[in-house]
């Protein structure tokens, strides 16, 4: 049963700008989307058509969010909040193709295991295309066309399959469609045209298909999916493991198949190592060391107690704290991206304890976007035992990412019972989200049906090799 | 029969039945999936495409076909398909060891050679997404290097007699197989041209002001350069399409003015009648067939096929070969243009009445403006960090100004000295009126920029002797300093964002241990 929509009152603030917000909030994660000049809407990774907040700027015109959600009502409404009458509005939905955008913005934000990257941009080139922005979608075919040009090469000699050859055509397509006045329009026009034909779907192509997608998740995800507790327990006692927060840095930048244990500290006296490992598939000459900071904190009040920018040593990146007083068993560690703003981290043991609710959702629904990509297209076809196989690995992912889920239902329900009962806001707020989980959690009792949307982006269908030095 | 090198001498019939589980039936995919995984290396996927490739290649020769009959039998059926054909497998592993598994050897050797040419991704190589895009060009250099790279030295071993010409006869190839040798130097010659080709086609991409602004001035000059390296030493390459001027197109329209009536009554007609018929029914068709032409023309005439000679009151095309290449381009293109239309139409029946479709020829819901929006949101502003932005500099001194000491994260919640405190007060003078020196302390370049500034402030307050220092030993109190600059940098930064629901959540958390914290020391 779905619950009713949120109502909410429209807020207008000193600057001009109105504000609508959800009581809901986000299972997993939000995501930002410009809908328009001056105008942008929140979404949930989990649930990227629903509508969390929205923001029109003062003076900024409302008709592209009354286009992306269909709600020809919006603008007058807008207006009497702009003269200051109490406006209460419903949960808007964004329509499919505003919905595709999201998508591709939240796989690109958040999603933890390995992606070609490129592919991404070909998938975010053809969902701008489909919110008619045609320069946007230009600009990222061409950032991404040598991807494109490989993976259509790859794809017309047989070696990109099944959905991830359907998706190829479509993006493909839209990529085509953007850059049709450019002077180098032909060259996509003829992968495209070329692409229409995708071959049919046989069972031992999705066999083919699916090894290279179980031999990908090997490489991502961890067996240590539950793991909780204190993550900073080492037999060492100068050797300290700490997570990452998702929220304080980009994803995939870092190495995590030793979940909660990515921030490895050593302590030389009065100097503390901190290293962390870049992920397998990265190109470690496209970060810039110096915009990660490594930090100290105490691991009680989270009081900061030193930073340091890092820099790179091969395939880690390291920084030396220097932190005489309390002592090392006192002291949490991690490392943000150089624009996090340090009172947004969470070093409290309830903060910390978050951070492990935070990740425990996003790898629930990365399992779920992978048990969806495996099933996706599978049912075109009649039966076989390669369907078999690929309806029993996607039943496993779904079955990790309930057990993430609960485990994270069952994180917040046990801080919830221990908050001091005049912690009233706090509460307030940690219920919401385990309300928000409960909602998740109902989504995974089933792989549902793909819709148009939300079905798998190109480069969640394509495996990605570890990164080659050579 | 020709000499088969030494490391396939376990290629004899039948050799994958053991490590199928005593099965003879196999599929093409499956067979090469374990040829590749036999020693000697490479036994990675380029090898396993390159093979395949080398396949595909190879149904074409009549020798082979004569020789290799039932391997090309094999070949011709989907790659995978299990079939129990064992002589077909056995004459493909004959095929294989003789000839392609050294072909496919040398193939892959050069494309692994071209990836040393790949200009680094460095600096701010192009603005984007925190790694996200960064990575995406990283990748994009790896991509050009891998199936074009592969399909130019298959074409030139198999075309070019001085790389081998490879499947030209059975001699040809035995003379290879028993020494590459002297092929080589050709072959990774044609293997940089193709990657240098890629490089100035990604080059001739990106180098668009129009669309990207600066953004990509760094990237492009790059690849120039890499390009330009390649073409010193391995010889001319070939110029991707160009971009027209305005003239240019000024010159199709004309010509296109001009012929369209002339093809429209029937002039150099390809003879479909039925084309004809549609193009009565207007302009439905006439008019994105048009843009096809002109479109077509513009490549045509930027990759130097036609030529336009212009008078004052003519505009002709320099040959008639050329005449005729525009006449078939206008005729292809009202075909195309007929099917579209029909495609659209069938589309729209389809269609449910209720569904809400973007209008496709209400032209950009987005207008250029917002897209500059857009193009903003795609390539973000590089992260504050330390930035010495002005404005970034003074919200990090509003930042410290406007907040309590006691609730700064890096302050000391237990601190009951007087206000404001010692540190807060130098951080502040740092991000304004000492700001030279700030910069010159925190410059990158400089080894360990940020323990020399919190050097120089503890040796400050070693000569002040303030007695409102929130810490206790200099140390601290320079690194405490250090600490405030980049906690109100950092915020400063954040201040236009909005707050997710985490960041709410947080804030709550703090805000209460804040305030249980200052009830405790008071009752203490």
């Amino acid at each position: 049963m779905t619950p009713p929509p949120a109502i909410s009152a429209v807020e207008l603030v000193e600057s001009g700008d109105l504000h609508w917000e959800s009581s809901d909030l986000p299972a997993v994660a939000e995501v930002d989307l410009l809908v328009g000049r001056g105008v942008s809407v929140v979404v949930d990774v989990a649930a990227p058509a629903t509508v969390l907040a929205w923001r029109i700027d003062a003076g900024a015109d409302p008709a592209p969010l009354a286009d992306a959600v269909t709600d020809t009502a919006l603008p007058d409404a807008v207006a009497a909040a702009r003269r200051g009458d109490t406006v209460r509005l419903g949960t808007p939905r964004l329509n499919e193709s505003w919905t595709r955008l999201a998508m591709a913005e939240s796989v690109s934000r958040w999603s933890p295991r390995p992606i070609d990257e490129g592919a991404l941009l070909l998938d975010e080139a053809a969902a701008r295309y489909g919110t008619g922005n045609g320069p946007a979608a230009a600009r990222l075919v061409a950032l991404a066309a040598p991807t494109l040009t490989d993976l259509a090469h790859q794809s017309l000699a047989g070696r990109v399959v099944g959905g991830a050859a359907a998706e190829l055509s479509t993006v493909t397509t839209a990529a085509a469609a953007a850059v049709r006045d450019l002077h180098w329009a032909g060259e996509i026009e003829s992968l495209a045209e070329r692409l229409g034909a995708v071959s049919p779907f046989t069972d031992a192509d999705l066999a083919d298909w699916m090894s290279g997608l179980t031999a990908d998740a090997a490489l991502s995800l961890s067996p240590a999916l539950s793991m909780s507790g204190d993550p900073t327990v080492a037999v060492d006692p100068d050797i300290a493991f700490d997570s990452l927060d998702p929220h304080a840095v980009p994803a995939r930048v870092f190495d995590s198949s030793d979940l909660g244990r990515e921030v490895i500290t050593e302590r030389h006296g009065a100097e503390i190592l901190v290293t962390v490992r870049l992920a397998a598939h990265l190109d470690p000459d496209a970060i810039e060391p110096q915009h990660f900071l490594a930090y100290a904190a105490d691991r009680e009040t989270g009081r900061i107690r030193d930073t340091i920018p890092m820099t790179r040593d091969g395939r880690t990146l390291v920084g030396t704290l220097l932190v005489e007083d309390p002592p090392f068993a006192g002291l949490t560690f991690g490392v943000c991206h150089i624009d996090t703003d340090l009172r947004g981290l969470r070093n409290t043991p309830l903060g910390r304890t978050l951070v492990e609710v935070d990740r425990l959702m996003i790898e629930a629904w990365n399992r779920q976007r992978s048990a969806l990509a495996i099933l996706h297209r599978t049912d075109a076809a009649s039966g076989g035992t390669a369907h078999d196989r690929a309806d029993a690995e996607s039943k496993a992912r779904l079955a990790d990412a309930r057990r993430a889920a609960q485990d994270a239902h069952g994180l917040l329900t046990e801080q919830i019972a221990r908050l001091p009962a005049d912690a009233d806001t706090v509460r307030g707020l940690l219920t919401a989200r385990l309300d928000a989980v409960q909602r998740f959690r109902v989504t995974l009792r089933k792989v549902t049906a793909v819709d148009g949307s939300t079905r798998p982006l190109l480069s969640e269908l394509l495996p990605v090799d570890p990164w080659d030095e050579q | 029969m020709p000499t088969r090198p030494d490391h396939v001498d376990w290629a004899v019939p039948r050799w994958w039945v053991p490590e199928t589980g005593a099965q003879t039936a196999i599929s093409r995919e499956t067979l090469i999936a374990r040829w590749v995984a036999q020693p000697p290396p490479p036994n990675d996927g380029t090898f396993r495409d390159a093979l395949h490739s080398w396949c595909s290649d190879a149904t074409g020769p009549q020798w082979i076909r004569d020789s290799y009959r039932p391997a090309v039998l094999q070949i011709k059926a989907r790659r995978t398909l299990v079939l129990d054909e064992v002589d077909g497998w056995n004459d493909l592993t004959a095929l294989l060891a003789d000839y392609l598994d050294t072909f496919a050897r040398c193939s892959v050797s050069f494309t692994k050679d071209v990836r040393g040419r790949k200009p680094k991704v460095t600096g701010s190589f192009l603005p984007g997404r925190k790694a996200g895009t960064k990575q995406a060009l990283s990748e994009q250099l790896t991509a050009a290097a891998r199936t074009p790279v592969a399909t130019a030295v298959r074409r030139a071993m198999i075309d070019d007699t001085l790389c081998g010409g490879v499947l030209e006869s059975r001699d040809a190839a035995d003379l290879f197989v028993s020494d590459p040798g002297p092929f080589r130097l050709p072959i990774r010659a044609a293997a940089m041209c193709a990657y240098g080709e890629q490089l100035l086609s990604y080059a001739a991409k990106l180098d668009d002001p129009a669309r990207f602004g600066d953004s990509t001035r760094e990237a492009v000059d790059a690849l120039y350069r890499a390009a330009s390296v390649i073409e010193d030493e391995f010889g001319e390459l070939t110029r991707p399409p160009r971009r027209l001027s305005e003239d240019e197109k000024a010159t199709v329209s004309r010509y296109l003015h001009q012929w369209w009536p002339r093809w429209l009554a029937g002039e150099d007609s390809t003879g479909d009648g039925s084309v004809t018929k549609e193009l009565r029914r207007g302009n439905d068709i006439q008019v994105p067939a048009y843009d096809r032409v002109a479109r077509a023309l513009h490549k045509k005439l930027a990759a130097g096929v036609v030529e336009f000679v212009v008078s004052d009151t003519d505009v002709s095309v320099a040959t008639d070969e050329q005449r005729s290449i525009a006449a078939g381009i206008f005729w292809s293109s009202v075909k195309f243009a007929t099917w579209d239309l029909r495609k659209a139409r069938a589309d729209e029946a389809r269609r449910t009445k209720t569904e809400v479709e973007l209008d496709p020829d209400r032209g950009p819901a987005v207008d250029p403006a917002d897209d500059e929006v857009a193009c903003r949101a795609i390539a973000a502003v590089e992260p504050a960090g330390y930035s010495t932005a002005a404005l970034v500099l003074d919200g990090a001194a509003h930042y410290l100004t406007e907040t309590d000491d006691l609730d700064l994260t890096s302050a000391d919640p237990g601190y009951r000295g007087p206000l404001p405190c010692w540190e807060k007060t130098v951080a502040i003078e740092l991000l304004t009126v000492a700001i030279d020196r700030l910069t010159e302390l925190l410059d990158p370049d400089m080894n360990g920029g940020d323990r020399a500034l919190e050097a120089e402030i503890a040796e400050r307050r070693r000569i002040e002797n303030p007695t409102n220092a929130m810490e206790s030993t200099p140390a601290a109190s320079g690194r405490l300093t250090r600490r405030l600059v980049v906690e109100a940098t950092a915020a400063a930064a954040d201040r236009h964002r909005r707050r997710t629901a985490t960041r709410r959540t947080t804030d709550a958390i703090n805000a209460y241990d804040r305030a249980r914290t200052s009830r405790e020391t008071e009752l203490s």
